[in-house]
């Protein structure tokens, strides 16, 4: 993309989220560092249950019940050109505060998968985004109502003016998420968090909205975090990869590299269990070798060991790997690259492991 | 939305008709009729020169009062001779009143449905609430404490409450707890004081009669709002930056609401058949005591005229609380 790397916009670092649960304590997050940075895209992929939403919503801090951000820092810098130094850690602010809900969709905003859900179903569409636009902008009802047509008309929704006061179930999936789209863009945030945007459309609707997404991005110079299961769509839409595993961030680097030079043996595992990439769009992530672990009984050591081509017995199997810079921006999390103290690892080494 | 409207007017009215062959027969199902258990309890009570008269002479009696009544006609005849009389308003004679039973319920049937719409004022003002903030703080110290409550209360007979209450407010409050009126109001015309003293009188019963309802619509609404909470659209809510309260109010609560807004309907019948012994303990002056009196003394029209008129509000009620459901939700409104 044309906008350089520069100052992130957002820098989340050593994430951890616990959902204290009756059954016991679910690590949703366990660690995870990235960057994003601004006009650009940063891909979140991952096996279902690695917690890529949660990641998602513990930036808005609207993680569901009961779950905590217990560890790390989320920091938002409102002005990453000129004023690098001005940053607000999110993890800090209480998630009913008032600055936090300051931040929510003024200067982050969120649409999800099931855009058939995230309306409520009895409120027309127009009163939903009127409400988030004058909650943030001190704007008329009839100044908001008219920000929200043009809004519609932005994302292709044919007839504004009459589709703003139906209510969500008497549109199509896709102009329904084209809905949440433009309700999402209304208060133009400068990161859009997108999680599964087009899972729940059909082949055809999902090109379109990831072709109005990079629109909206080029023309709003917004961020966008986009979580998914499907590598085609990373390798189409993503400036920057986070691969995570298990809660843990395993591999965080540009997109060429990652799909060029993968570090960690999961990546690659990832990348070899689609035949072609680049060629083939809407194909789900095949299974790797092995099954995931059961949450609450997870390997000792590297979590991915029990599955990992690489493995090496007594180095892998017992402490956890640490999450650490390769050469340049790009982060890897496994004892392939850093010894247990964290020391570059030489490449001789790597190849007899 | 006229097509739906149409619908169900036309459904309730066959229903209204299927309601009147239903409470006709069912109370015609018992062996004997007014006749014989009126002779048998003036054998009883020794009273009436019954006892003096011949066998024959009871029977010529029985005859004669059976066609006085038109209790010899076929069955058929004596329901269409009654439902058109009905329809017409008027419902015939009270046997054991000796009075016409529009005049024997008239009064009582107002009070019924004053006491219920109290009692259904008084379920939802304190069950919502309660619900709403159960759900919200669920497994807080106040969930846990309004659960147990709850179960108490819908696990307490409404009659024993009743006793309980009555005791309590005539030993410590020296307080008489029954009836729905003052001595000096019981029997003038309505006035200014009058309803007020109704109103003063009306919520004890009300609270008896709503525990369990109260406890019911609690966990109903706890569980629905929990499930709403859930939803998708309330993380968008959230996710706008909307303060929390503000939030669940507009938009999981008022989805929550919706299918209780039909069970307002059902409230109805269960209220009053759930009143009549409440009433007997508290000698409220509902129908629930006519309709216990008249079945016992097998008065068939009196019955039928009660059962035909809490089934024609119950309908109606189901009817009103089904147009407002549609009212009130776009998804049923539009498709
Ligand atoms: N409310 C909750 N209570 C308890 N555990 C939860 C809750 N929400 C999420 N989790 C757990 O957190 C972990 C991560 O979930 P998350 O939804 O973030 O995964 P994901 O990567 O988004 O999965 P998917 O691809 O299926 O959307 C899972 O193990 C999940 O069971
Ligand atoms: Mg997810």
């Amino acid at each position: 993309m044309a906008a350089g790397r520069g100052t992130p916009l957002i820098s989340v670092t050593d994430l951890e989220v616990h959902f204290p649960t009756d059954e016991g304590l679910v690590r949703a997050v366990d660690g995870v560092s990235f960057d994003i940075f601004p006009g650009r895209t940063l891909g979140v992929v991952g096996e279902s249950g690695c917690g890529k939403s949660t990641v998602g919503r513990a930036i808005l801090q609207i993680l569901d019940r009961p779950g905590r951000i217990v560890n790390g820092s989320i920091e938002l810098r409102l002005d990453p050109e000129t004023d690098p130094d001005d940053a607000v850690d999110l993890a800090s602010l209480g998630p009913n505060s008032g600055p936090m809900r300051a931040v929510r969709w003024a200067d982050i905003s969120l649409i999800f998968q099931e855009p058939m859900t995230s309306f409520s179903p009895v409120h027309t569409i127009g009163n939903q985004m009127i409400e988030a636009i004058r909650s943030h902008r001190g704007y008329s009802k009839r100044e908001a109502r008219e920000w929200a047509v043009e809004l519609l008309s932005m994302v292709g929704i044919s007839n504004p003016r009459q589709r703003i006061d139906e209510f969500s179930h008497q549109l199509s999936g896709g102009i329904r998420q084209r809905a949440m789209i433009a309700m999402a863009i209304s208060c133009e945030p400068k990161l859009l968090i997108a999680d599964e945007p087009t899972t729940a459309l059909d082949v055809t609707t999902q090109a379109q909205i990831l072709d109005l997404l990079r629109e909206l991005q080029e023309s709003q110079g917004m961020a966008i975090m986009l979580i998914t299961h499907d590598l085609g769509v990373i390798a189409e839409m993503a400036d920057e990869v986070l691969v995570m595993y298990l809660g843990r961030g395993v591999e965080f680097g540009p997109s060429d590299d990652m799909f060029h030079n993968p570090k960690h043996p999961y990546t690659t595992s990832l990348l070899t269990s689609i035949p072609s990439i680049y060629t083939k769009r809407g194909e789900r992530m095949q299974p790797i070798a092995g099954s995931i672990p059961h949450p609450f009984n997870r390997p000792p050591g590297c979590t991915f060991n029990p599955r990992c081509p690489s493995f090496m017995p007594g180095v892998c199997d017992h402490d956890p790997p640490l999450f650490l810079p390769l050469e340049g921006p790009h982060l890897v999390r496994c004892f392939l690259y850093h010894d247990a103290q964290g020391n570059p690892v030489t490449a001789e080494a790597e190849n007899d492991g | 939305m006229l097509a739906f409207l149409i619908r169900r007017t036309v459904l309730a009215i066959f229903t209204i008709f299927s309601i009147s062959i239903f409470s006709f027969m069912i109370i015609q199902l018992p062996a004997g009729d007014y006749v014989d258990s009126y002779i048998l309890r003036q054998i009883e009570e020794g009273f009436g020169g019954v006892q003096r008269s011949s066998a024959e002479g009871l029977l010529e009696r029985k005859e004669a009062l059976r066609k006085l009544y038109g209790l010899d006609r076929p069955m058929y005849i004596q329901y269409f001779k009654w439902i058109g009389r009905v329809v017409q308003g008027r419902f015939g004679q009270a046997l054991e009143y000796r009075l016409p039973i529009w005049d024997v319920i008239k009064d009582r049937l107002f009070l019924t449905i004053i006491l219920a719409a109290a009692t259904i004022v008084f379920t939802w003002a304190l069950a919502i609430p309660i619900g709403i903030y159960t759900a919200v703080k669920q497994r807080s110290i106040a969930d846990y404490s309004f659960t147990f409550v709850g179960f108490l209360g819908l696990a307490t007979p409404d009659f024993l409450l009743a006793l309980i209450l009555m005791y309590m407010a005539f030993v410590y409050f020296n307080f008489s707890v029954g009836g729905l009126f003052s001595p000096e109001f019981q029997s003038v015309g309505w006035s200014l004081a009058r309803a007020w003293d109704l109103f003063v009188h009306l919520w004890i019963p009300a609270l008896i009669l709503g525990t369990s309802g109260t406890a019911g619509l609690i966990r109903v609404m706890r569980a629905n709002l929990l499930d709403e909470l859930r939803k998708p659209y309330v993380v968008t809510a959230r996710a706008k930056g909307l303060a929390e309260w503000r939030l669940i109010m507009k938009y999981p609560v008022r989805v929550a609401l919706n299918p209780l807004v039909s069970t307002i309907g059902y409230l109805l019948p269960y209220l009053i058949s759930g009143s009549i012994i409440v009433s007997v303990v508290l000698s409220l002056p509902t129908l629930g005591p006519v309709l216990l009196q008249s079945l016992f003394t097998q008065d068939l029209f009196l019955a039928s005229s009660i059962i035909l008129l809490l089934g024609v509000m119950t309908v109606v009620g189901t009817l009103l609380s089904d147009i407002l459901l549609v009212i009130i939700d776009p998804r049923i409104r539009i498709s």
